[in-house]
């Protein structure tokens, strides 16, 4: 289970706050999606999640564990998969498999069993030879997906995982996300599909505005804003949290 | 109409030049920074260097009474007890380049062919050691010999822009060497942004896509980057010539005198270096199209550095006029020719030309790869 | 079940797992390899190419003259300098007058005798030529009244001077040992610079730097192992470079030719040798290191090419500066860094090289390498690194 309290990141730099107060609960076995829209902090918060960024304040906890104090322990059990991660183009998705699985100080036989059953599972076991560069956007995304839950993660975190892929791939995927889901690992999607989040999370979280305003079951959410969709959910969310900035001399 | 294009993406590379901070730093202030420091470091290492440092050495305690009668007269000598062991440990260290070394019989003198400086030094050893023979039979003889000796006067011919011309020749050197490394770098970097870059970062096809011609595209690129390395040549220089007025005042007072009687001196300096800009960018134009990745690009620019860095070596060691003509090559001898305030033009434009006629080859050369190398 | 590996093995496995990724990331890449084995040797070339070029000689008179008024001598050669003859001629017209002819260049020396007791000497201090026949000139004037005053005073015994030249090695290759340091540094700076740019700043553009960030594998692993494959290769090309230099030496000296590659003569010890290797592997790691220390900051390789020119561009500077002396440099010069090196360089060339300053120059490598690690370190938790 992770736990996030009060989750603040302010950037340095241009000391933007992307996350300014977001707390949510998320549970093993389950499917957590994040909505949000665009902008509103919904990769910080992933990122922070996944150990890349510092949080400025709050906690995240991973089984009663906060992350700061072990996040080497926490990162060879969680798996992060974005967009703008990708895998070096040189190597072939055998290479790949193998290097990535030694970082995570797999056994090889581990490796070699958890990549042929992934590499099947994806299609990519009949170009495993071939240079990761040379494969189309959809393979190249399968055979991220593979690389990363090649040290059986028990988190899973997607950013936008199904994102210009064909409806083809999009199935494979979102079916194994569920078959994940079976074997009690927990999943974090973010997302602006939601019908891919009515049809495959459990619970929900809202983040607008860099907080978070919505953690609970799918059902709850339209349920709590008294209306039938999630889509008027979400839009009313948005609408009552929403900070309009003050456009100077108007 | 096409000009309209060449403009368009000339304003659009400058704007992306203008909000890229360490392309800025490095095309404006580095430039001025490095040949600062390049000033000061070679005042002070020629400084430390310029006179040969010598000492001689008593093994009889005879130190103090040599100091007192020789220092005056031979002020690069010091005078210390000891014995060729001490002698050969100062060497070592660098403290001294010569030693004398005086014993009952004879006068070792222990000096390092393979430095300048112990050698410049051996004349004076020479006749220090005359004198020390002499100051150690007894005083009076040596008081006798000194009043016998002629008074030597030493009548220097050279005019002060002669003493200058070793100092200008060393200094112009380096001074273009570093200029043209810097423009070379930056070059390199616009190049690999502007020309590579765009095949990199997958921005080429809407290039392709749009109605200018590629090749208009191309030459507005090439302009641009000729503005910004021209633009930190002149950085370059001008910190030179902050440097010299800085670190060696009385040089610059003498060339300033003789260089300064006309604006001349700018328009030479314009035209050196815009041949320089002409050909840097000639070269890394190539370079940068012939690559689809930045990378790689860098990689074959590190040829296109080390070209330029012999180019301005060159007049260093060859002595034909010739070099006059080749664009970079002809610094040093166009900047005596300025503090000498004896311009030629015509060596000027030939190599100006020489750097056009390569910008044009140069251009139709990259305009083909740059498409080749985007399949 | 498999035993719990310590902390230090951990490091290390991450160390080798990304050190042997880059390595074959680096051999994928046949064309990168141009920078490192074919450029450098393609510089030395250049390098022995400049340095068999005759260094400028402005003279363009066919002998050097010391010219004499006012004695009575007949003209005789009293040796040459730079392949061209000295000659003492005695000059009969008034000096002002002569000096205006044409036949008194700057290169020449005129000693006026015409007041016994107040000799003179006109010269050329700017002109090398002219300034040594005027130290010339002067031992003459000194000897002739020597051998006068011996002459009244027979009773003196003058102390003979013996001279001992010191330097071990013949200097004709002056030349490359003053080019060689810079011809090195200049593209190893550079080609460094391109790598470590790439395995960084690179790898973050690709976006398959964060990938092995979200490994488990420690900081110390992931940026020594990407360090240690740059310095690798940098180490083997400086290798090619310095071999094929000393191969064409042995050549030039086994054909009994003039060495144009500047180590014939040279000898070095065991130790030395050590020292030599020991600073390959500083260098190549220290431009390793700030390589990727720059990177990290960097969005792209091209940033990270840029950010990195000053640092290429201080070593060029130092290595530049190393051309420009003429005696042996104080020891706080082999402190240094990277002018220390083109110092050692050259002394080794010149078979000057002192056990002392070697080390010196060791220490302040390594000095340097840690503090630089230190510094990539604690960059490493940047969030700027991290965005």
């Amino acid at each position: 289970m992770i736990t996030i309290e009060h989750l603040k990141k302010t950037f340095k730099k241009n000391k933007v706050e992307a996350v300014k107060d977001v707390s949510l609960e998320i549970h093993d076995g389950q499917i957590f999606a994040l909505l949000g829209p665009n902008g509103a902090g919904k990769t910080t918060t992933m990122r922070m999640l996944s150990t890349l960024l510092d949080p400025t304040a709050g906690t995240i906890r991973y089984d009663g564990k906060l992350l700061e104090q072990s996040d080497v322990d926490i990162r060879r059990r969680i798996a992060f998969l974005t967009n703008e991660i990708r895998l070096d183009g040189q190597f072939t998705p055998d290479e790949l498999a193998d290097y990535y699985g030694r970082l995570y100080e797999m056994t090889k036989e581990q490796i070699e069993k958890n990549r042929d059953k992934l590499f099947d599972y994806f299609g990519i076991s009949e170009f495993r030879d071939r240079r990761y560069e040379t494969f189309s956007t959809g393979m190249k995304q399968k055979t991220s997906l593979a690389i990363c839950l090649l040290h059986d993660p028990d988190t899973i975190i997607f950013d936008e995982p199904t994102n210009g892929l064909d409806i083809l791939t999009q199935h494979l995927i979102e079916e194994y996300l569920l078959r994940l889901k079976s074997e009690g690992k927990c999943i974090i999607l973010s997302t602006h599909i939601l019908d891919l989040v009515s049809r495959m999370a459990d619970r929900v979280g809202v983040i607008v505005d860099g907080k978070s305003v919505f953690c609970g079951t799918v059902e709850e959410l339209p349920q709590a804003q008294g209306v039938n969709t999630l889509e008027e959910a979400f839009i009313k969310l948005y609408k009552e949290n929403h900070e309009e900035k003050a456009i100077v001399g108007k | 109409m096409h000009n309209r294009h060449v403009l368009h993406v000339m304003a659009s590379e400058w704007k992306k030049t203008r909000k890229t901070p360490v392309q800025l730093v490095m095309m404006l202030l580095v430039p001025v920074l490095s040949v600062l420091f390049l000033s000061w470091g070679m005042d002070y290492i020629l400084g430390i260097s310029s006179h040969y440092k010598a000492a001689v050495f008593f093994a009889d305690d005879k130190a103090a009474l040599a100091e007192e009668v020789l220092a005056g007269e031979y002020p690069y000598f010091s005078f210390r007890n000891g014995d060729k062991e001490d002698a050969k440990d100062l060497i070592y260290e660098g403290k001294i380049d010569t030693a004398l070394i005086v014993g009952e019989e004879e006068i070792r003198l222990i000096y390092d062919s393979s430095l300048l400086n112990s050698s410049a030094a051996l004349k004076d050893s020479s006749d220090i050691a005359a004198d020390l023979s002499m100051l150690l039979e007894g005083k009076e003889y040596y008081d006798g010999m000194q009043l016998f000796y002629p008074k030597e006067e030493l009548i220097d011919m050279s005019t002060p822009m002669d003493k200058l011309q070793k100092h200008i020749d060393q200094l112009a050197g380096v001074v273009g060497m570093i200029v043209f490394l810097m423009m070379a770098s930056n070059a390199m970097t616009i190049s690999a942004r502007s020309i590579t870059g765009e095949k990199e970062r997958q921005t080429f096809d809407t290039l392709v896509l749009c109605p200018a011609p590629l090749r208009k595209i191309l030459l507005g690129k090439m302009l641009i980057m000729m503005a910004e390395i021209f633009l930190s040549g002149v950085m370059g220089v001008l910190a030179a010539i902050a440097g010299m007025a800085i670190w060696s005042r009385k040089n610059f007072a003498t060339i300033c005198e003789q260089a300064g009687q006309d604006g001349l001196w700018i328009l030479v300096l314009i035209l050196l270096l815009l041949a320089v800009t002409m050909a840097v960018t000639a070269i890394f134009t190539f370079i940068g199209s012939a690559f689809s990745q930045t990378k790689k690009a860098s990689l074959f620019s590190s040829a296109g550095m080390v070209i330029v860095s012999v180019a301005a070596m060159l007049p260093t060691f060859l002595t034909t006029d010739l070099v006059k003509y080749i664009p970079m090559a002809n610094w040093t001898p166009s900047i005596l020719d300025i503090c000498r305030h004896d311009i030629h033009f015509v060596p000027l434009l030939v190599a100006l030309l020489i750097s056009a006629a390569l910008l044009c080859i140069s251009m139709i050369l990259s305009t083909g790869l740059w498409e080749r190398t985007s399949e | 079940m498999r035993k719990k590996p310590s902390s230090v093995n951990k490091i290390l496995h991450g160390m080798h797992q990304i050190f042997s990724h880059e390595m074959r990331k680096i051999m994928k890449e046949k064309s990168l390899l141009f920078g490192f084995i074919v450029l450098p040797v393609i510089m030395l070339l250049m390098t022995v190419g400049i340095s068999m070029l005759q260094p400028k000689d402005p003279q363009t008179a066919e002998a050097y003259r010391m010219y004499f008024y006012g004695l009575e001598i007949d003209s005789y050669n009293i040796g040459t300098m730079d392949e061209k003859e000295i000659w003492i001629e005695p000059v009969k017209d008034d000096p002002e007058e002569f000096m205006k002819s044409g036949d008194f260049n700057r290169c020449d020396v005129l000693v006026d005798y015409s007041d016994i007791k107040n000799v003179r000497i006109y010269y050329f201090e700017s002109d090398d030529v002219s300034s040594y026949l005027k130290m010339s000139a002067e031992s003459f004037v000194r000897q002739s009244y020597e051998e006068i005053y011996k002459d009244m005073f027979p009773d003196i015994t003058f102390r003979p001077l013996s001279t001992e030249d010191i330097k071990q090695k013949d200097d004709t290759n002056r030349m490359i040992a003053m080019l060689l340091p810079y011809m090195l540094i200049l593209p190893l700076t550079a080609n460094i610079a391109n790598f470590a740019g790439d395995t960084v700043a690179g790898d973050k553009a690709r976006g398959t730097f964060y990938q092995v960030m979200l490994s488990p594998v420690p900081p110390i692993s992931l940026i020594m192992g990407k360090i240690l494959s740059v310095s690798l290769i940098s180490l083997i090309s400086s290798g090619v470079y310095i071999g094929c230099d000393v191969l064409g030496s042995r050549i030039c000296e086994s054909l009994g030719i003039k060495d144009a590659f500047g180590f014939a003569g040279v000898h070095v010890s065991t130790p030395q040798i050590l020292l030599i290797l020991l600073y390959a592997v500083l260098l190549c790691y220290l431009f390793a290191n700030l390589g990727v220390l720059i990177s990290l900051f960097c969005k792209d390789v091209n940033q990270a090419q840029t950010a990195q020119i000053p640092v290429t561009l201080l070593c060029t500077l130092a290595s530049m500066m190393s051309m420009f002396r003429l005696g042996i440099s104080p020891k706080s010069h082999y402190l240094i860094p990277v002018y220390n090196i083109c110092l050692i360089f050259q002394d080794l060339l010149n078979a000057r090289a002192k056990m002392g300053n070697m080390l010196m120059v060791a220490l302040s490598l390594l000095v340097l390498a840690v503090a630089t690690l230190v510094v990539t370190l604690l960059s490493y938790k940047s969030e700027k690194v991290r965005i």
